[in-house]
């Protein structure tokens, strides 16, 4: 409990401290050095209420104090501090959140290959060939060709830039070393950083020893030849 | 450290992490870098920017890119920010015709939009299918953009026929959609 006169100092420096928000760790600093200061007086011998007396005494004018430590806790550098505490807080948080739905978005990637039953496959084909159009990373990782002469070709796309892979199936024309051209089938929209993707023809040749992925649209072009087994190590 | 050090510092942090946020959601500070973000998004441009035009809650973008036009919408969001509203891209430019035309339409408006090759075209002209006609005689360097809002007709009472004309009044160009009194079915058939 501050005695009466501690607490008048106090009360006097801390009325001419205009950003209220810093008071209170103000008058936790100030009565400490108090605090200090009395025991030392203490030390030397003199009894509770002098070593305040003098404690507070040494700490100078009150209104000079609370005049300059004001100027130091200036409102408008308090609050410009406070509010971008606070914004800093918010994106920390909103960055958090995006960098979460990435992350699982990455974990929970469906793994297609798992999803085709074994006895039907005929070859499976791993791939490393990667293209790159503007920002947008396209790898292709794996052929899988079933004996129902559908084809899966299995890749994964991202965005170099963060901006996230925008919902574009970049697999474009698909066609064999045969000249057949195939266009019946089903993709997969990329969603996420980095998105797991299929895409799937029907009726592929089991003859192809060379299966193509042909993209090209406003000057941004690119192909892929991905060799086969094909032939009769396929029939 | 001094409160003005942390300021600099959670100014800094700010920065680099609104970046990261804004970046990542689509939003942007201009319209402009919206727009240039949005053509590489979409694997297209960067076009030269040929007209602006304030479009309700945004603004719309004509395009020129090598051989392509495009009509772009961007949209302003929060008050400070621009994201990407949709566009219609890669109409290609015949040269040898006198004009090229082509129309989108979202959110009940409609936008015509196209480019002129004669170099003696001092007008253009779009009648719609209740017979309103709009007209524009001052090209945007060679590009035209005509809006509309549509509420009658729900995404149906598109531009019945497109003309140029030249400085003297002469048809140079007339692109056809839909027959006179017929409502547009979104088809195009060219004259």
């Amino acid at each position: 409990m501050p005695s009466p006169c501690r607490e008048q100092f106090l009360q006097e420096v801390l009325l001419r401290i205009k950003f209220r928000r810093d008071r209170a760790a103000i008058r936790s600093e100030l009565e400490a050095h108090i605090a200090d200061r009395a025991d030392y007086y203490a030390a030397q011998g003199d009894d509770e209420a002098q070593a305040e007396r003098r404690a507070i005494d040494a700490m100078g004018d009150p209104i000079r104090l609370g005049v300059e430590l004001n100027r130091q806790h200036s409102p408008l550098v308090g609050w410009v501090w406070q509010i971008t505490n606070k914004l800093v807080g918010v994106f920390v948080v909103l960055n958090a959140l995006v960098l979460g739905m990435g992350l699982s978005s990455m974990t929970s990637l469906d793994n297609p290959l798992a999803e085709i039953p074994v006895s039907e496959i005929v070859y499976q084909v791993d791939v490393d060939e990667t293209v790159k159009l503007d920002d947008t990373v396209i790898h292709f990782t794996h052929i899988v060709y079933e004996r129902n002469q559908t084809l899966h070709i299995i890749y994964e796309q991202f965005d170099a830039s963060l901006r996230g892979a925008r919902g574009m199936d970049l697999v474009g024309h698909i066609s064999d070393n045969l000249g057949n051209t195939y266009v019946d089938g089903t993709g997969s929209a990329p969603t996420g950083w980095r998105a797991r993707c299929q895409r799937t023809v029907t009726g592929f040749s089991s003859r192809a020893e060379m299966l193509i992925i042909t993209s090209a649209g406003y000057n941004r072009a690119y192909q892929v030849k991905i060799a086969l087994p094909g032939g009769s190590k396929s029939e | 450290m001094s409160r003005r050090t942390r300021i600099i510092l959670n100014e800094i942090l700010l920065l680099v992490l609104s970046s990261l946020f804004f970046t990542y959601v689509g939003l942007y500070p201009s319209a402009l870098l919206a727009f240039r973000n949005a053509e590489r998004t979409l694997h297209y441009g960067p076009s030269e920017i040929a007209h602006i035009e304030n479009y309700p809650d945004g603004k719309l973008i004509v395009g020129k890119y090598d051989k392509w036009i495009s009509c772009t919408v961007i949209r302003r969001v929060l008050l400070v920010f621009w994201t990407f509203d949709g566009a219609a891209l890669g109409l290609e430019n015949d040269t040898s015709e006198a004009a090229v035309c082509s129309w989108d339409y979202s959110k009940q408006r409609y936008r015509l939009y196209g480019i002129v090759n004669a170099p003696s075209a001092g007008k253009v002209e779009v009648m719609l299918v209740d017979g309103t006609v709009l007209t524009q005689t001052e090209l945007h360097d060679d590009v035209f953009l005509f809006t509309w809002k549509d509420e009658q007709y729900r995404g149906r009472g598109g531009a019945q026929v497109v003309r140029v004309y030249d400085t003297a009044g002469a048809l140079l160009f007339e692109h056809e959609y839909y027959r006179p009194g017929e409502l547009g079915n979104g088809e195009t058939k060219s004259s």
